[in-house]
This record gives C-alpha cells, structure tokens and sequence, in this order.
C-alpha cells in the first residue's frame, strides 16, 4: 500500500510538474495580447482556487512532503532542459536569466522585510559593491572568477555589517532611512570616482571560465547548439537553486526561529536571552553577502556596468517581489521575482509605466493583501 | 542560603519623576515574594531594573552575588532572570510550540553555518526542542499541547498566560518575575494559575519567584513574604497577615479617611 | 571675506529649503508616528504644479489683469493650497490604512507613493525626464554693499522663510487647530478623548505639512531656475535627516536641523577640495554620526518604550 500510495504520488508530480513547464513556455512565448490575457487570467483563478480552498492547500503540501526529494530533483531536471525549448530565441533566455537574478536578490532581501521586519532599501548598493568588486578584480588581475564571485560577496558583507553596525542604536525607520541614504551615498560614489570609471563604468569584463571553457561560447551538447547564453543560464539556475536552498534552511532552523522573534517582539525577545543585535547584524551580512556574488554574476555576463545599473528604484523593484510573493515565504518570494520579471515584459507596450506599476502593486498588495500572495504558514516539527 | 537577588537603595530618575526610590529588596531561592501597590506604584519598573531594560540612576543590584548594573537585557536573561509581562508579550504570530522553542533559544548552540553546512544538526536541535517544548506544555495544560501548532494570538486570554509562563519556564529559569499573572483571569482561571505556580516549584524547588499582583487571593496564598510600594518607596514588608494590618499600606489602596476608619 | 559672506548666504538659502522641509517631516511624525517618506517627492510636486499654473495664468493672460507681483502671489498661494490638498489626499490612501498595522507598512507604502510621484511627472509632463527651466518670477537684481551683493531674490526667500515660520508658530501656538495639533502630537488618545476629531486634525497637518514642502518647492525652484522630477528623493532623505537631528516630533528641531544641514553641506561644498561630489556624503556623515550618538535629536525627547 505505501508503496503504491508513493508510486501514485510520483506520477501525480511528475505531471504537474511538466504541466507547469508547458504552461511556462507557453507563457513565455506567447505574443498575442488576447492569449496573454488569458494565461494571467487563468494563472489567476488557480492561485484564487488554491488560496480559498485549505484542503488543497494541505494535501499539496503533503505529497510535497513525502516526495520532497524526488519533487527537488524533477523540478531542478526540468528547470535543466527549460533552455532547450528557448535556444532559437536569446531574448527569451536572457529573461530567464534576469528572472533568476531576481530570484537571487529576493530570497535574500527576505531575510531581512520577510524574516526580521527590517526594510532595507540599499539592495542596489550591495549588488552594485559586487558588481563594481568583481568588475575590478576581474579587470585589472587575472584571478579566476570562482575566487573572484567570493571576494565580491565578501566586499558587499563587510557593507552590510557596517550599515548593521546603527541597529545598536537606532530603530526601524531610522534605519530604513539610514539603508536608503548608503544606497544614495553608493551611486554618488560610484558615479564620481574615477576609479570605478565614473559615469562611464567598467567595461569588458571577462566572461567566467571552468577548466579553459569560456561561458562566452556557444553550448554544443547532444547535437544541439544552444546559445552561450545558456551556460549564464546555468550558472544562475545553479546559484538561484543554492539561495532557495540557504532560505529553506535557515528559515527552518534557530536562527529563522529568532529572526520572527526579532521581529514579533523585541524586548521579549531581548528577555528569552536573544542578543538582537547580533541576529540582526547577521541578517544584513548574509543579505549583502548573497548580493555582491549576484552582483558579481550580473557584471561577468553583461560584461559591462555603469552606477546606472544600481539606482534606487532597482532596492524597490526587489522590495516590490518580496512583499508581492509573500513576506518571509522562500516559494512566495521565489514566484514574485519570476512573475514580477516576466510579466512586465509581455506588457512591453506599458515599459515605460513598469515603475509606477511597481509602486502600486506594492501599495495595492500592502492595503489588501498585505502577507502576499503566497503567506507564510506555521512551523510544523518532526516531532518523535 | 544566600540572596539570590539583592537591590540596595535602587532608584530610577525619569526627568523629573522618580519612579523607583531607593528601594532596597531581596529575595532567596525557594521563596516567592510578592510585590504589591496601587496602580504607579513602580512595580513594573523595577522588573525593568532588575531585566536590564531601564538602567538605575543610582542604587545597586546583586545577582548571586555579582553586580548586574549595565548589562544587556539579554545577558541578564542568560544568567538566569526570566520574567513575564503585565500585557503580555508572546511572540503572536508564531505558533504556541514556536514560543516555547524560543524560551530555549539559550540552550541551543546552531548557528547560520550549522544551518546551511550542517543542516542536519540544525534540524535534529530543533526537533529535540520541539519535544522538550511539548513535555514541558503537557506538564502544565492538555489543551495548550493540542493546540501547540495554533497561532499564539488565537488563544483565550488565560491560555496565553500560561504559555507565557511556560516559555519562562523554558529558560530554565533561576530567577522568575511574574508580571501580573492573574489580570484578566476569573476565579477558576486565577485557581488554575495557583496551581501552576505550585507546579513550577514541584519541578525546581530552588527557583525565587517575585510575584506582582492587585489579586490578594493569589499573594495570600502563594507569598511567603510581601513587599509594598508606593510611589516608588517601600512602604510595608512582612507577611500578608501583618501587612494587610499596616495603616501606610491601607491608607496607599484606601486613601487616608477609609483607613483611619479600617483601622 | 567676501566669498565667506557669500558662503553664508547660501548656507541660510539652502538652510531655509532644508528647513521647510523638515518641518514637514516632524509634523507628520509627531501626528501619527510615521514617516512620510515620499514628502521630498511632493515637494518637488509643489515646484511642478507652479510652472503648470504659471503657464496657465500666462494663457487667461492673468499678467495683462493684475500685477505681476500680486499675481505671483496668486500663483504661490494657489500652488500651496492644491499642492497641501494633494498631500492629504495622499495621506488618505497610503497611510490611513495603516494606522494601526505594523510601522513598516506606512513606511514601504510612502516610499512607493515616492516612486509613483516621480514616474507620473516624468511620464505625463511634457519632456518629464528632462530638467525643467523654472520660471524668473522673483524680482532680479542686488543691492551692491561695498562690494557685497545681496540679490533681491536671496533676501525674498529667506524673507518669505522666516515670516511662514513665525505664522506657523503663531498657529501652532495659539489657535485651536494647532493645539489640536499638538495634542494629537504628544498622546493620540488622550487627545481623541478631549474631543479633538483625530481624522481632521491629521487632514490639516498634511495640509501644512504639505503646503510648506511646497513652498519649498518653489522658492527653491526659484534659486536654482531648474527642477527635475528625481530630486525629490534627495531633497526627501535630506529633509529627512534635517528633521531627525534635530529631533523628530519637534518644528524647532527641524527647523535647527534644516539650517545645520545647509550649512554643512556649503562648507563642505566650498571648503572641502573635490568636495561638491561629496557634499552629500558628509551631510549624511552628521546624521549617522547623530543616529548613533544622539538618536533623539538636538531637541528631541528621549522616549521610553513601555514596557
């Protein structure tokens, strides 16, 4: 019986999943406006299906559970032949790619929005300290860029532990206002020293080797020639995939646990003995760490950057996604950064409002929906 | 035995206020000391002197011996001072076993690496927390057990300052401070809490409890020894018998003209 | 000693800029215990709304009727009033509903209020993107002192500055809507109990509030001749952090906070070689030196959190 129960929920997987990847290259393919309307509308009406109805809820969750392994291991398969179906179209992949930058920036601003209730709104800034790190180094020495991507997210770590440094002594919207300041403080920096290039920016990066192959070239594999920018590609799904992987875990562990303690009560949880101020230094470390090896893949794949790249309104485009997707849940915020990329994009005719259409599904999302669209449940324990 | 906790001549200055006025109190292991006084009286503040929260203008304060004056809140709380709070602080939107685990987050020993290098220690610390936490619910409420995965702001009142107690008592505590345990609660509810209080030294006899409350049911039953204040100043201390008799003390909650009269 | 004296004069123009801004900042935080981060944006609003009703005069040839002088009062006056009008409507939609959810809410719904601000100029004004010539409407000219030249427009604006604060003093102090104010500044609920209608006493600080930003707005429009939809980010965060040293909640303070800030930056803009780059950088050095040191402020209270 469990054996068969464990088949049956197998196959149940198995055809979601690839259901899902229809639907996604569908998504991603399709032009006409009518059909465009159609998918989001019924997009729509299954995320407000899965939403009302709590047993839905529960029993995915449960097939989830019990096949976590084999549903992470189709999923991450699948996600590896996505490319497959996007080879003759690099603008395609290019979005894909984005949609995992953003992935990565996301899951670690919810460390901070989602996990301990503190908005920072320097993302640009850390992001751009690796870029502008990575850049450099790779510029001007010959040093690998897996060494390279490290020293980056150190770069923008030790920025995030001296704009943790005021949470001693400052409260929630001092600092927000202090993030926001660094942020501004870091564009000007950039956009004047002539170190980093000034306006003009650092060009030429170096695309990433691995053993003499370039991730410039193209990818000739199983008679098929995909674009180089499939190995950007992968090299992203690898990262994004680690990120998710790093949320889960924390989020499950104790220091998850104290993070939502920080931000449900501080003082009770000053007096179960939590050193706040640690855990929330820690949160802006691991947040700007995880940005400046974003920042650093970002700069090695378009190979050239300019302080244009890092300007505030990309700290709220990030903010947007986390609030969107979910506050403090891994897959909300993982699903707000994928659809807040790609569906601005079938509205390309609307480009130029995709700001302010930021600030308002922000606003809007805040009024009635303020957990997101996918919020966060309790913890449940294996428990003997 | 010795004084777990001693404070000589404590005082706290708020401009021009002074809410706690050179108040010198002592309590010992296994004894539970309540603190009573009208509403203002500075009984909170001086739990917020004692856990760190408010630093004295003048006046010390010993805890087992060692002086405990400008440390942190959350160092003090590590050495062993837990308390509860008039208004109840619980973590709200976590769940009922989450604010427990929480309780024992000075037990634990993962850090971020362990999590995501060595994640299998991480998980195994909190599912041994998890259970500590359930025994530890299931020692003081069936009903808290059950719904230990309901969302801490869910509970009935009563129930949420059980398990307020119960995350106290998940620190292990030396030192507990009740904060008005009893507000909002009935009669069968205030018994209940009577109980509990008589449960927790069941299960750590060498535990000091410093009791607040306005409910002279509970001091009198529970408080070997009581301590008055008004105004900031101690005003009466001794048994409930003898301070329930001290004109000062009936003249703080009756004013002066009832008390002539009650006396 | 002449260029010093010049250096001053400008350090009070920007003071007096910073200034109305930051009282802006501590009225709303005062009132509700928010902060207001998209206030910099709706005073560059207020610069915007000018030039647009400028225009509009010039084409019912409002200029031919009255004179020029009386007429830019109009438009002044006219300016503030819809621009404070704005600023409640604003307070309607994006903070009001947050009145009694977690303090981050108001804050990250401000800051796209901010972004919205700035993408509807840059979108629906013509040529948005591009810095927009502000137009001359102060008397040019300068009274020459021995060598010394102290422009018309200068002493207009820090004039107009200091009369506006002494009115809102006045207000705050003596009227009943400004005691309204206050009283709802220092305990909400002590207030809502005496009586006082919470809602309207918070329509008509943003209406101040408001309508000073957009003030600001223009007389700073007015020094430099040129405004663009972006600077209200900057003129925000500097507001912002004008209002903070001197002490959230407190118009003093602001205003103290908004001259210190101007002077540090044209000193530093000055004084400093290669420091007009990073003027900015050292302002915002003083604040985090004071959120660090002295988080209340020059004038501000040290507030308790009740435990």
């Amino acid at each position: 019986m469990q054996g068969d129960r464990g088949y049956l929920d197998k196959v149940k997987i198995f055809f979601a999943e690839c259901f899902l990847l229809g639907l996604f290259i569908l998504f991603m393919r399709v032009e006409h406006i009518i059909g465009i309307l159609i998918l989001i509308f019924g997009m729509g009406a299954c995320w407000y299906i899965y939403d009302k109805l709590e047993n839905v809820q529960i029993s995915i969750r449960e097939i989830l559970k019990r096949e976590k392994i084999f549903s992470m291991i189709l999923t991450f398969v699948i996600l590896v032949c996505v490319p497959i179906f996007l080879k003759d179209s690099v603008y395609l992949l290019n979005l894909c790619i984005w949609a995992g930058i953003y992935v990565m920036l996301a899951t670690g601003l919810n460390y901070q929005i989602g996990s301990t209730n503190i908005v920072n709104l320097a993302t640009a800034a850390s992001y751009g300290i690796g870029a502008y790190t990575s850049a450099l180094i790779s510029v001007h020495t010959g040093i690998s860029f897996w060494l390279v991507i490290l020293i980056a997210g150190c770069a923008s770590g030790f920025m995030g532990f001296i704009l943790g440094l005021p949470t001693l002594k400052t409260k929630d919207y001092y600092l927000t206002l202090v993030t926001l300041a660094f942020g501004l403080i870091v564009y000007l920096v950039l956009n004047n020293l002539e170190f980093t290039g000034g306006p003009n920016g650092i060009g030429d990066i170096p695309p990433p080797t691995i053993f003499g192959y370039s991730f410039r070239q193209d990818l000739h594999i199983f008679g098929m020639t995909l674009p180089y920018h499939v190995n950007f590609y992968y090299l992203v799904l690898f990262l994004a995939s680690f990120y998710t992987l790093i949320s889960n875990r924390l989020y499950h562990s104790r220091v998850g646990l104290t993070w939502n303690a920080i931000r449900e009560d501080e003082i009770a949880a000053k007096c179960v003995g939590i050193n706040t101020t640690n855990y929330k230094i820690l949160s802006f470390v691991i947040n700007c760490f995880l940005d400046g090896m974003t920042g650093a893949v970002y700069a090695h794949y378009v190979s050239f950057i300019s302080p244009e790249n890092f300007q505030f309104f990309l700290s709220v485009v990030v903010v947007t996604m986390v609030i969107l997707g979910g506050i403090d849940n891994v897959f909300g915020v993982v699903f707000g950064a994928v659809l807040l990329t790609l569906l601005p994009e079938k509205f390309r005719v609307f480009q130029d409002f995709r700001l302010m259409l930021y600030g308002v599904i922000v606003i809007a999302t805040l009024i009635f929906r303020p957990k997101g669209l996918f919020p966060q449940k309790l913890r449940k324990y294996a428990e003997g | 035995m010795s004084g777990l906790l001693e404070t000589t001549d404590l005082t706290i200055k708020f401009g021009g206020l002074t809410a706690v006025d050179q108040v010198t109190f002592r309590v010992d292991q296994c004894e539970i000391v309540g603190l009573i006084g009208p509403n203002g009286a500075g009984k909170t503040t001086f739990f917020n002197l004692i856990t760190g929260i408010y630093r004295p203008t003048s006046g010390r304060i010993l805890f087992q011996g060692k002086n405990t004056v400008g440390l942190p809140t959350f160092e003090i709380a590590r050495k062993g001072i837990i308390r509860t709070f008039q208004n109840l602080r619980l973590f709200a939107n976590l769940s009922v076993l989450d604010n427990v685990m929480l309780g024992m987050h000075n037990k634990q020993r993962s850090q971020w690496y362990h999590a995501i290098f060595w994640n299998s220690f991480a998980k195994k610390e909190m599912k041994e927390a998890a259970e500590k936490a359930g025994e530890l619910l299931s020692y003081f409420s069936k009903e808290l057990v059950e719904d230990r995965y309901k969302k801490a702001a869910e509970l009935p009142l009563a129930h949420r300052r059980r398990l307020e107690i119960c995350r106290a008592l998940a620190s292990d505590p030396v030192l507990l401070l009740l904060d008005e345990p009893s507000a909002g609660m009935d009669t069968e509810e205030t018994f209940a809490l009577m109980e509990d209080i008589g449960k927790i030294q069941e299960r750590k006899k060498e535990i000091g409890i410093v009791i607040i409350e306005h409910d002279m049911t509970v001091i009198e039953n529970i408080a070997k020894r009581v301590v008055v204040l008004n105004y900031g100043k101690e005003i009466a201390q001794g048994s409930f018998a003898e301070i329930s008799q001290t004109p000062e003390v009936l003249e703080a909650y009756l004013g002066k003209r009832d008390a002539d009269a009650e006396a | 000693m002449l260029g010093f004296l010049e250096q001053i004069i400008n350090a009070l123009l920007l003071g007096c800029n910073y200034a109305l801004i930051a009282i802006g900042f501590s009225l709303f935080f005062g009132a509700l215990n928010v902060v207001h981060f998209s206030h910099g944006d709706v005073c560059i609003l207020g610069s915007f709304v000018f030039i647009i009703l400028y225009m509009l005069a010039f084409s019912v040839k409002l200029f031919n009727v009255l004179p020029p002088c009386f007429g830019v009062l109009v438009l002044i006056a006219a300016t503030v009033v819809i621009t404070g009008i704005l600023g409640m409507l604003f307070e309607k939609v994006v903070i009001k509903p947050f009145r009694n959810s977690n303090a981050l809410m108001p804050l990250v719904a401000t800051v796209a209020l901010g972004l919205i601000i700035r993408e509807t100029i840059r979108l629906f004004y013509p040529e948005g993107s591009n810095p927009q010539i502000f137009p001359d409407v102060l008397p040019q000219g300068y009274f020459d002192i021995s060598g010394f030249i102290l422009r018309y427009d200068n002493l207009i604006i820090l004039f107009v500055t200091f009369a506006v604060i002494t009115l809102l003093f006045f207000f705050i102090r003596f009227s009943s809507k400004g005691r309204a104010i206050r009283a709802v500044s220092q305990d909400t609920e002590a207030a809502m109990m005496m009586g006082i209608r919470l809602d309207s006493t918070i329509a008509m600080t943003f209406l101040i509030g408001s309508g000073l930003g957009a003030l600001a707005g223009i007389l700073n429009g007015a020094y430099i001749s040129l405004i663009r939809f972006d600077m209200g980010l900057m003129s925000g965060v500097k507001g912002w952090s004008a209002a903070t040293i001197g002490g959230l909640g407190n118009i003093y303070g602001a205003i103290i906070g908004g001259f210190l800030f101007g002077f540090v930056e044209t000193f530093a803009c000055a004084y400093v070689p290669g420091g007009t780059a990073y003027k900015d950088v050292f302002a915002f050095s003083v604040v985090i030196f004071f959120l660090i040191f002295r988080p209340s402020g020059i004038l501000g209270e040290k507030v308790y959190e009740k435990v």
